[in-house]
């Protein structure tokens, strides 16, 4: 049985070397409509996946915050964020109006319904964002937020881009 | 359980194999989540009946191209307390494989599923709940390239607590869109929707079989239910309606004096909902009735909880975040309520009177829900059930500072609106922080509620200081100064790093309904030290 364990232990660390991929999963975008997730990837640019609800007071100072930040944006690429509400259908709307009402600036809204996208993701809290190379390798994530975690995940994204 | 765990190590293994090969065996993904609770003895809250409490929780996908495949499982030495004791052990609960090739798509094994709004049918899991209901079987869909048409048919059997259950859930569901059905380019989007869905009970619990037989009739063993739906959008504007039928199955009618008659009955549910939104200014507004909707996996004569359940009827109000605001929250009646929410949201822009130098949000929603008089014993005069009205102002003063102000003003009928008496509370907070430097910032709230019934008032505060990217530590304190002079506290330590979340707490938890999405358990009051680690990979 140890050793069993410790074999277990010794593969799930390894997959940790290797990139994940962004998963083709049907999300909805603001007007209800379905978008497939693998449209994100324009093989030109990163992009960040911002997963949020509407009762998840992290995900909304998260999103300020990079909305904020987002006119003084200097990389060498526009910056593409997709901010992936998990409320499900019933919550929808609310989270369509709030998104709205936010004004988020440079920040797309996105809807995953079902959490289709969100187990694709193995997302098990929110708020968590993810960076994706412009051919949806997955190069960075980061679970929760701290103010001040925007700057690391912009630093990445320069990162990404070559900056 | 070995013979789960061979499974595993041939899934985690994959990357290892394609990097020995150097082909493209896809990607594997996954995460572990722990959640454990040590017990302790306190003079307020007494002791929990077991010394400690572990839920642990274990998913692993692979994809490559249009093929996908993944397993779940979880274990529970002894689950948490508030969850069910029949949770106990471990076991494979999700094993799958699907392809995808883009206008169809085929799935085998455990999925999870969602018709319309979930007033019909929704499985998912819910960790914070305890409700993990994948259907096991298939589930086959079915688009054209311009999304005018989709199709999808499905059946399996849900999940119960680890076990397999024996009902068997088979339905059909169609969506139209009438624009791109006739290959219109339209501004407008016109769906239509309906959706069929048969529930097959192969055996019942011996006590409502009982209870069926002494109340003259026989249960079925099919259960017919079906909804119909219609979407419209134009620019910010989008209208939903949506109408649900449930066939007759065993009801538990209330009567006057406590008393109860057993019965076969249908069910049914109604929703209306409209959002619009221009500019930075949004509404969403929506009505819903639902009407003997509980719609269990199995029948049964033991308390309702979310994880015997196939369909989603979340609370009609705002889901609350703080502490004290969420202290006596709505449960949903699905024997019958019917009820309306409303919320408008607005950001005043920067450089604006209101707005300032960086601009400021506002929100304000409320509900009202009154319960169906022929859901109650008291059927002449049914009185108000809840109602709340919510209004927060979020402030950006400077790069540096930032406030919230809240106020919900809540009144709850502890007897869904059979008795007049309701439990009215107010409650204020002010949530302030402050960045020091780029990464180091410290939040403060100070909370209270103010009411003449149930514990009378509250006062709460929570303190947390971050250093970002990684840490983060917390202190909060509950405190019933008008009735009990209990206090609750909390103190945690949180660490992150990339896809891995660590997080240590120390405290005592108050009794009361745990909330998520809109559904709520109950929790009894315990206090004790508690470990939870995230790994998503």
């Amino acid at each position: 049985m140890k050793k069993l364990v410790f074999t277990f232990v010794a593969a799930l660390l390894s997959i940790g070397a290797f990139a994940q991929q962004l998963p083709s999963v049907k999300l909805q975008d603001i007007s209800g409509k379905p978008i497939n997730s693998s449209s994100l990837i324009d093989g030109k640019t990163p992009f960040v996946v911002s997963m949020w609800m509407t009762t998840c007071k992290p995900c909304l100072k998260e999103l300020d915050t990079i909305s904020e930040g987002y006119p003084d944006w200097d990389g060498p690429q526009p910056l593409r964020i997709y901010a992936v509400s998990i409320d499900d259908s019933r919550s929808f709307s609310r989270a369509v109006a709030l998104a709205q009402g936010r004004d988020w600036e440079g920040i797309v809204p996105l809807f995953d319904v079902n959490s289709d996208f969100k187990r694709a993701l193995n997302v098990s809290s929110v708020p968590q964002v993810f960076l994706f190379d412009k051919k949806g390798k997955l190069v960075y994530t980061h679970i929760g937020y701290r103010p001040g975690d925007e700057e690391v995940l912009l630093d990445e994204v320069r990162k990404s881009m070559g900056k | 359980m070995r013979r789960y765990f061979s499974i595993l190590l041939i899934l985690l293994s994959l990357p290892l194999a394609s990097r020995a090969q150097e082909r493209d065996w896809g990607s594997v993904s996954g995460s572990f989540e722990s959640n454990s609770i040590l017990y302790m003895e306190d003079p307020v809250v007494g002791k929990n009946k077991n010394p400690y409490g572990s839920n642990n929780y274990l998913k692993v996908d692979w994809l490559r191209g249009n093929l996908s495949a993944g397993l779940a499982a979880e274990y529970y030495p002894e689950p948490l307390s508030g969850y069910p004791e029949a949770l106990k052990g471990a076991a494979l609960t999700g094993l799958y494989a699907a392809w995808n090739p883009g206008l169809f798509e085929v799935r085998a094994g455990s999925f999870y599923e969602q018709i319309g709004s979930g007033l019909l049918l929704r499985s998912w899991e819910d960790r914070e709940l305890g409700i993990n209901n994948p259907l096991v079987g298939g589930n086959i869909a079915f688009r054209t390239k311009n999304n005018g048409l989709r199709l999808r048919i499905l059946g399996g059997a849900p999940l119960y607590c680890l076990r397999l259950s024996d009902t068997f859930i088979s339905a059909g569901d169609v969506s139209i869109d009438i624009p791109s059905i006739f290959g219109v380019e339209s501004p407008h989007s016109f769906r239509i929707e309906g959706s069929i869905m048969d529930r097959t009970v192969r055996s019942q619990e011996e006590n409502i079989s009982l209870l069926a037989s002494s109340a003259g009739f026989t249960l079925p063993s099919n259960i017919l239910s079906w909804s119909g739906r219609l979407q419209y959008s134009y620019s910010g504007l989008s209208l939903k309606a949506e109408y649900v039928g449930k066939g007759a199955d065993f009801t538990a009618e209330h009567l006057k004096g406590g008393r109860e008659k057993y019965d076969l009955r249908g069910g049914s549910a109604a929703l209306a909902e409209i959002n619009y939104a221009i500019g930075s200014f949004s509404v969403s507004a929506l009505y819903r009735r639902l009407e003997n909707m509980y719609s269990p996996i199995f029948q049964t004569t033991g308390s309702r909880i979310p994880a015997n359940t196939l369909n989603y009827l979340p609370s009609l109000c705002m889901q609350q975040t703080y502490l004290l605001a969420g202290l006596n929250p709505y449960v949903t009646y699905a024997d019958g309520e019917s009820g309306f929410q409303g919320d408008i949201y607005y950001s005043f822009k920067k450089g604006t009177a209101l707005g300032g130098k960086y601009g400021m949000k506002f929100h304000v929603g409320g509900s009202w829900i009154d319960a169906l008089p022929s859901a109650l014993p008291n059927r002449d005069t049914p009185y108000l059930a809840y109602r709340d009205i919510n209004i927060d102002l979020e402030k950006v003063w400077s790069r540096k500072f930032r406030t919230v102000f809240f106020v919900s003003i809540q009144e709850n009928s502890p007897t869904h609106g059979n008795r007049k008496a309701t439990d009215a509370q107010n409650v204020f907070v002010v949530d302030g922080l402050y960045k020091f430097t780029k990464k180091v910032a410290a939040r403060l709230e100070l909370q209270y509620l103010y009411s003449e019934e149930l514990t009378k008032d509250w006062m709460a505060a929570v303190a947390e200081v971050t250093f970002a990217p990684h840490w983060s530590i917390s202190f909060s304190d509950m405190y019933n100064h008008g009735s009990t002079g209990n206090h609750y506290y909390q103190g945690g330590v949180a660490y992150s790093l990339s896809g891995l979340n660590v997080s240590l707490n120390f405290g005592r938890t108050r009794e009361g309904y745990v909330c998520s999405g809109g559904v709520c358990r109950w929790q009894p009051a315990y206090k004790g030290a508690n470990l939870r680690i995230q790994w998503a990979f």
